[in-house]
C-alpha cells in the first residue's frame, strides 16, 4: 500500500516591492490524483512554486505536509548543465539512480540512442524539455512539481511525454503549473484555479 | 597534408621572427662595441653553455624554483579559500577587500622590504610570490563563484545533489576558465617578484643572488644568461602548468562519466 502525501497550502501572500503576487491562496493536493494549478501568465505560479518547494519564503501563510519530503522538479526553463549529456544531467542530479532506469527513461521519452549521450546544447528545445522531465522522473523523491512541464513540445510528444509521467509518478503527489486548459484532462488532474 | 604545411609554414615563421631579433640584437651589440654595456648573443650563449656546465647552475635554479613555487601554491591555495568564503559571506567580503587592495596597489620592493624585517632572507622569495599569487587568485575566482547560474544552483538545491556534483558539474566549468587565467597571470608575476626579492634579499645559492653577482663583477654576458634562464623558466613553468591543469580537467570528468556508465 502506498503511502499518503498530502499537503496544504493555507493563506499564502507574497509581495515583491509592495506590489502583491500571490494573495491569500489556499489548496490541498494528495497523491490519490495530480493537481494542475491552473493561472494566465504573471498570476504568481512560478513564486508559488518556489515557496513550495522552499526556495523563497512567503510574507505570509503557511504550508504543511511538505516537511522531511523530497522534491524533484521541472522548472519552467530547462535548467541543464550545458555541456553534460542527456544521460549524464539525469545521473548527476541524483546519484543513486540506476543507470539503466536512466537509459531507458531517456529511450522512452522519445530520445534516440545517440541523443542521450550528446552534450545537452546539440539537443533541441524539445528534446531538452524531455531531458528535464526525464530528471525529475528518474530522483528519488516524494513529491514532483511541474511548471510548464510541455511547453514546446508538439501533439505526439506530448501525448508520448504525458503517458511517461503517469507511469513514472509511482504513488508520489504531482503538482502541474499550467496555462494550458487541457492538460488537467489529458492528466486526469483535479485543478485549481489561482 | 594542409595542417602539417600550415604547422612548417608557422615554424619558418618564429625561426624568421627569432633571427630578425638576434641579429637586430648582434648588429647592436657590433656597433655599441663594450660587452660590459651590451653583451653579444654569442658571448651570452658562451656565458650560458659554461654556466651549465657547473654543478650548482642546477642548485641555484633548484633553490629559486623550490620557493617560488611554494609560495605560488600556498598563493593559489589560501586566494581559492579565501574567495569561496567571500563569494558565501559578504562581511568576509567586505573584511578582506581593503587589504587586498592594499596587497594589490602597493610596490612590489616595499613588500620586500618589509619581508625582509619578518622573514629570512632564504624565505623571502617564499613570502613574495605568495603575496603575488593571491590576490590575483582571489579576485578572480571570486569573480568565477559569483558568476555561477544561480538558477542551476536552486535546480542542485531541489534535488539535493551532492556536494561532489556540484563542484563537479556545476562550479568547475564556471570558474575553471576564472582560474586558468589568474594562475597564468599568476604564475609570470611570481617568477619575476620572486627573483627581484632574491635580488635584495640575497639568499645564498639562489638566481638572484648569481644574478647580483654577475652585475658586481660586471660580468654582464652572464647577466643576460641568467635572465635568458630565466625567461626560460617563465615560460617553461607556464606551459607546463597549463598542460597539468588540462590533464587534471580531463581527468575529473572522463573518470566520473566512465565509472556512471555515461561515455
Amino acid at each position: 500500500m502506498e503511502k499518503k502525501i498530502k499537503i496544504t497550502v493555507r493563506n499564502l501572500s507574497k509581495s515583491y516591492d509592495g506590489t502583491p503576487v500571490l494573495q491569500n491562496v489556499s489548496f490541498t493536493a494528495d497523491n490519490s490524483r495530480p493537481l494542475c494549478i491552473m493561472a494566465p501568465s504573471g498570476a504568481g505560479k512560478t513564486t508559488l512554486v518556489s515557496i513550495i518547494m522552499g526556495l523563497e519564503k512567503a510574507d505570509d501563510g503557511c504550508i504543511s505536509g511538505t516537511e522531511g519530503k523530497r522534491f524533484s522538479t521541472v522548472f519552467q526553463e530547462d535548467r541543464l548543465c550545458e555541456d553534460l549529456s542527456a544521460f549524464m544531467n539525469v545521473a548527476v542530479a541524483d546519484e543513486k539512480v540506476d543507470s539503466d532506469v536512466v537509459r531507458r527513461l531517456l529511450l522512452k521519452s522519445g530520445l534516440l540512442q545517440e541523443d542521450i549521450y550528446r552534450p545537452v546544447k546539440e539537443l533541441s528545445g524539445g528534446q531538452r524539455r524531455r531531458v528535464a522531465i526525464v530528471r525529475a522522473l528518474a530522483s528519488d523523491s516524494d513529491i514532483l512539481v511541474f511548471d510548464e512541464p510541455f511547453k514546446g513540445l508538439d501533439e505526439e510528444t506530448l501525448k508520448n511525454t504525458v503517458k511517461l509521467v503517469q507511469e513514472n509518478v509511482k504513488g508520489r503527489l504531482l503538482l502541474v503549473i499550467t496555462h494550458d486548459a487541457g492538460l488537467p484532462g489529458r492528466l486526469g488532474a483535479d485543478v485549481f484555479s489561482l | 597534408m594542409k595542417p602539417s604545411i600550415t604547422w612548417a609554414e608557422n615554424l619558418i615563421k618564429k625561426i624568421f621572427v627569432l633571427l630578425f631579433w638576434l641579429g637586430l640584437w648582434q648588429i647592436l651589440a657590433l656597433k655599441i662595441g663594450k660587452e660590459v654595456l651590451l653583451a653579444s648573443p654569442a658571448a651570452t650563449m658562451q656565458a650560458l653553455v659554461s654556466l651549465v656546465g657547473e654543478s650548482a647552475f642546477w642548485h641555484t635554479i633548484a633553490f629559486s624554483i623550490v620557493r617560488i613555487a611554494a609560495g605560488f601554491v600556498l598563493g593559489i591555495t589560501a586566494g581559492l579559500v579565501l574567495a569561496a568564503l567571500s563569494a558565501r559571506l559578504e562581511r568576509i567580503r567586505m573584511l578582506l577587500s581593503p587589504f587586498l587592495y592594499a596587497v594589490k596597489a602597493a610596490p612590489v620592493a616595499s613588500f620586500i622590504i618589509l619581508a625582509l624585517l619578518w622573514v629570512s632572507g632564504k624565505n623571502l622569495s617564499v613570502f613574495i610570490s605568495f603575496l603575488m599569487a593571491m590576490p590575483i587568485v582571489y579576485s578572480n575566482m571570486l569573480q568565477g563563484f559569483m558568476n555561477v547560474d544561480k538558477k542551476l544552483l536552486e535546480m542542485a538545491a531541489v534535488f539535493r545533489m551532492s556536494a561532489r556534483n556540484r563542484a563537479l558539474y556545476i562550479y568547475l566549468p564556471r570558474v575553471l576558465p576564472y582560474f586558468t587565467a589568474a594562475c597564468t597571470t599568476a604564475l609570470g608575476l611570481c617568477w619575476k617578484s620572486g627573483i627581484a626579492a632574491e635580488v635584495i634579499g640575497l639568499p645564498r645559492g639562489s638566481i638572484g643572488d648569481r644574478l647580483y653577482s654577475t652585475k658586481l663583477y660586471l660580468n654582464t654576458p652572464q647577466t643576460f644568461a641568467w635572465t635568458l634562464v630565466i625567461i626560460i623558466i617563465s615560460i617553461a613553468a607556464e606551459r607546463l602548468f597549463l598542460k597539468i591543469l588540462g590533464v587534471v580537467n580531463s581527468k575529473i570528468s572522463r573518470g566520473f562519466l566512465a565509472r556512471k556508465g555515461g561515455r
